[in-house]
């Protein structure tokens, strides 16, 4: 037989939740009657009684004294003996189920309440949000790409470019490119898992160490700026992990677009806070989180072992690590282990490899012009991360932060192409990472005067011209936009990722609303903060767009031409590494100093 | 024999879980009873969920019997060993009947209406409650009736003004005090009467019989069109389940005026159930609104006065909990309830 709902707002004007759910029990062809608001408690009683509703339906807003009012309607309801055969369900802004059981009503709907939830409540069948749980699912950036060149005067620039590199590269190694190859060939995560003895694989690893991690290995000395976690402090980390993964749920931010996917870095430092962080960004509806290491770990060579913190940025990067955060993530969850810049780039990607993550990161250009790695020591480094990336099958995007030095922005990509181009020929899958940023170019050069959208419009507008190849702009998107105010800095990471969303990028990384003034660990509530504004930017925004001025157009044009007139350059010298030294592609001038980290330390085989 | 202990309130903070907390101490001091722990509505939180105060928190310990709502097990640090899982629905799931194995705080939210608190009952009793208590929740009472005995708390939450609280509680427990009538012959029964159409035909029946058996309530509204039919009620019986059908439907105060009219027209207002209100708690704490910061803060009325006036005005003992502990009010339940 078909139920009957009877529905009836308390409240004297609020009855437009009530229509909503109206319309979706009507849809789900029940029998429902709308009263009017203000109907007096005794007259909803005995509409309700002589009617035969099965079901009624109330809604109020919680305010001060409404809760008396509210228990007494059920009192009253109870007396009536409407409540032997009739359910009563109270709805409106603050409701929660332990103030509906408190109220004694037999269901309580906040806002979000759904129609299936409405139904399934009328229907007398248990709601259970499993049923309605968000499908989600890993989404690979790269795969609908061809990565075919639309701008052949530039593909024919790159190939040459390339082809320079692989063999400068066919004969050369370093401690870097010895410890990855150790890790590969020698390291067995299952054994790892069963915790077998490995005494003998850090014996000869250490070997290729700085002096830190050799007496770390051999002599048992902690690295000054780390200490191993307590065994108390791991028993709590699991038990945390256990309780935190039942009640885990996940949420999506894409509106009507697929895309962009949104990530957020953790790298707290402390393996606790790293995983309440990741937990928080999937809870928020972030896609993918990002593992970075502390800085001091790119300019050490080799990792230590084992369960490490430390008070600085970044999370120590060591299989133990690596393997909890693994494990704690939700299936859905897309995980970067961030290999760039550094002394240990190839054997990160192929620990991240091993352990199982999705996406690493790889670049040569920024981690030798701006981030302190000695540019042949990267190159040949990044060649080999590079095939460690394709054999694992994971997709690393290309960076492009020198241009935070001031190096302009043409540069920068054309440093990017080439690392990309270098990608695809060892059969990788590169992302390409323009900067939104608020960048030193700009703040000289005038292009964001006006607005933070042409310019930004006009990095894509002339990566696309170029390339088919994805595009992920970061990190983090509107970098050097937001200040210490948690609202100006939310609103403008939610304006960016609007920008992102309408011009189509294929993901974004966003910071969390402290992030650039933290002065030390990023706050939880400041994470939800940005993945709230972005979720409601891809709401506001819809199928709709944003459109540049014409100015998007005119730079786009000239950065065309810019790294055209780069690309030429160093095709020219015919040697890639010694036009980073020489300044082609991000000179002293512009910010851009080749590193020193592992200088002299590449040799022929 | 068991004793099935109902405590209400007249409205948020008037002292009910530290009502509830003191017997509880009580019963778990007297070995001859196990404790049956029920809720009509959602206690034993941190904060108030309305409010934002701190509430006191309800502990439980080994062997007593629980009949709460499943997801309350959740925020609850004592452990429950699952008896029975009823198919009784409430806003935090299906509520469950469990035994404690090991003590801790318990969050109560249980069967929120009479007809699911007249089947968890006999249960608790299956399992060997032998002393039951049924927590109350804000100001709601209808559920009360399925207990034996009910303990009132009181105090300056449902209004600061001692001398107006002292004239609300007189009149709340005369209501509730009223007759029981042995239903005559010549009675006519009828439904709720909520409106007026009702309220017309109930008083037709009244002309027509000797009196009239209302099996539900009669709104304030009806009572009002009683009155103005005025001489005809002389020597007429009305009879209500119980007391507690009178007070639900109104202000205590305005019913309690209407009903002594009624009286004093020469109707004869009964019951058929007794509600027996074996004591009253009184409490000076008040949650007071402030409206420069939009929320509460903790205050307080005179308590000596407060209990002195209160305890002057009703027929029943009267309790300050916080004052005096709960072992004489236990004793009063015990000896009532056998």
């Amino acid at each position: 037989m078909t139920k009957k709902v009877l529905l009836s707002p308390l409240d004297p004007v609020h009855d437009i939740g009530l229509k909503m759910i109206k319309r979706g029990l009507d849809e789900a062809g029940l029998e429902t009657k709308l009263l009017p608001p203000d109907t007096p408690a005794e007259e909803i009683i005995r509409i309700c009684m002589e009617g035969s509703f099965d079901t009624l339906l109330l809604s109020r807003t919680l305010g001060y004294g409404v809760a008396e009012l509210l228990a007494r309607f059920v009192d009253l309801a109870d007396a009536a003996g409407l409540r032997e055969n009739v359910r009563i369900g109270i709805g409106g802004m603050a409701v929660r189920p332990e103030i509906a059981a408190e109220l004694g009503f037999d269901a309580g709907f906040g806002p979000g309440t759904t129609v299936e939830e409405a139904v399934a409540f009328v229907e007398g069948k248990e709601y259970s949000p499993q049923e309605n749980e968000i499908k989600k699912e890993k989404v690979d950036i790269s795969s609908p790409y061809t990565y075919q060149y639309k701008n052949e005067k530039i593909g024919n620039l790159l190939k040459k470019i390339t082809k320079q590199i692989i063999g400068w590269a066919a004969n050369k190694t370093s401690p870097g490119v010895e410890r990855a190859k150790l890790r590969e060939n020698e390291w067995d995560y299952q054994a790892f898992l069963k915790k077998e003895d490995d005494s003998e694989f850090y014996k000869r690893y250490a070997q290729l160490c700085d002096q830190v991690p050799k007496d770390f290995y051999l002599q048992g000395v902690m690295h000054p700026k780390t200490r191993e976690l307590s065994k108390d402090e791991l028993i709590s980390l699991n038990t945390y992990i256990n309780n935190m993964q039942k009640q885990m749920r996940v949420k999506k931010l894409q509106h009507t677009r697929k895309l962009p996917i949104v990530w957020n870095q953790y790298g707290t430092g402390c393996p606790f806070m790293d995983i309440a962080h990741v937990k928080a960004s999937e809870g928020w509806g972030a896609d993918g989180v990002v593992h970075f290491d502390p800085s001091w770990g790119a300019r050490t060579e080799g990792f230590l072992n084992g369960n490490l913190t430390h008070q600085e940025d970044g999370t120590v990067i060591t299989p133990n690590n690596l393997y909890r955060i693994h494990r704690m993530l939700e299936k859905s969850t897309l995980w970067q282990v961030r290999a760039h810049r550094g002394l240990n780039t190839a054997e990160t990607v192929v620990l991240a490899g091993k352990i199982g993550a999705d996406l690493t990161k790889i670049n040569i250009c920024y981690g030798s012009l701006a981030a302190g790695t000695d540019p042949a020591r990267l190159t040949i480094d990044a060649f080999h991360a590079i095939k460690y990336a394709a054999k694992y099958k994971m997709p690393f995007d290309v960076v492009t932060n020198e241009e935070l030095t001031g190096v302009p922005a043409y540069k920068a990509f054309a440093g990017m192409l080439i690392v990309a181009d270098l990608a695809v020929r060892l059969g990788a899958k590169p992302i390409l990472q323009p900067l939104f940023a608020f960048s030193p170019e700009v703040m000289v050069g005038g292009q964001m005067d006006d607005n933070y959208i042409d310019f930004n419009a006009a990095k894509i507008y002339a990566l696309r011209s170029i390339v088919d190849a994805p595009i992920w702009p970061g990190a983090p998107i509107g970098f050097l936009t937001q200040t210490e105010d948690r609202v100006q800095s939310s609103l403008s990471t939610a304006l960016h990722a609007l920008l992102a969303a309408s011009l189509g990028v294929d993901a974004i990384s966003i910071a969390s609303a402290d992030e650039a003034y933290s002065g030390g660990p990023i706050s939880i509530p400041s994470k939800i903060d940005t993945l709230r504004g972005v979720e409601e930017s891809f709401r506001f925004l819809g199928l709709a767009g944003i459109k540049p001025t014409e100015n998007a157009q005119i730079w786009q044009e000239q950065m065309v031409r810019g790294i055209e007139k780069v690309l030429s350059q160093v095709a020219e010298q015919g040697d890639f590494v010694q036009s980073l030294y020489d300044g082609v592609l991000g000179s002293k001038e512009e910010g851009a100093f080749p590193g020193r980290a592992g200088y002299n330390t590449v040799r022929e085989e | 024999m068991a004793v099935i202990l109902g405590i209400a309130g007249t409205a948020k903070n008037t002292g009910k879980t530290t009502t509830t907390k003191a017997i509880m101490e009580e019963v778990q001091r007297d070995k001859n009873r196990v404790l049956g722990l029920t809720s009509i509505g959602y206690d034993g939180e941190d904060v108030d969920n309305i409010t934002g105060l701190p509430k006191p928190k309800i502990e439980v310990w080994p062997g007593a019997l629980v009949a709460v709502a499943e997801r309350s097990l959740e925020v609850s640090t004592a452990q429950i060993e699952l008896l029975e899982k009823t198919d009784i629905a409430t806003p935090l799931g299906k509520v469950i009947l469990g035994r404690v194995t090991k003590g801790g705080t318990l969050l109560i939210a249980g069967p929120n209406k009479s007809k699911e608190l007249r089947r968890v009952l006999p249960l608790l009793q299956q399992y060997g409650a032998n002393f039951i208590i049924v927590d109350g929740a804000l100001n709601r009472i209808a559920p009360m009736v399925e207990v034996d005995s009910l303990i009132i708390a009181t105090g300056a939450a449902k209004t600061p003004n001692i001398t107006e609280l002292a004239w609300e509680t007189k009149h709340l427990v005369e209501i509730l005090q009223f007759p029981v009538f042995n239903t005559p012959k010549n009675m006519v029964n009828m439904g709720s009467v909520l409106d007026i159409q009702a309220a017309q035909r109930l008083s037709a029946f009244l002309s027509n019989n000797q009196g009239v058996v209302i099996d539900g309530v009669i709104s304030s509204q009806g009572l009002e069109y009683l009155i103005q039919v005025g001489e005809e009620l002389k020597g007429k019986i009305l009879i209500l389940p119980d007391a507690i059908k009178l007070i639900v439907c109104g202000e205590v105060r305005h019913i309690y005026n209407l009903l002594s009219r009624l009286k004093e027209l020469g109707l004869e207002i009964g019951v058929k159930k007794e509600v027996h209100v074996t004591a009253l708690t009184v409490n000076p704490y008040y949650p007071q609104f402030r409206f420069s910061s939009n929320d509460y803060q903790e205050a307080y009325v005179d308590r000596k006065l407060l209990f002195q006036t209160i305890k002057n005005s009703v027929n029943i003992p009267v309790f300050d909990i916080v004052e005096e502990g709960g072992h004489k009010l236990y004793e009063v339940i015990v000896e009532k309830g056998i």
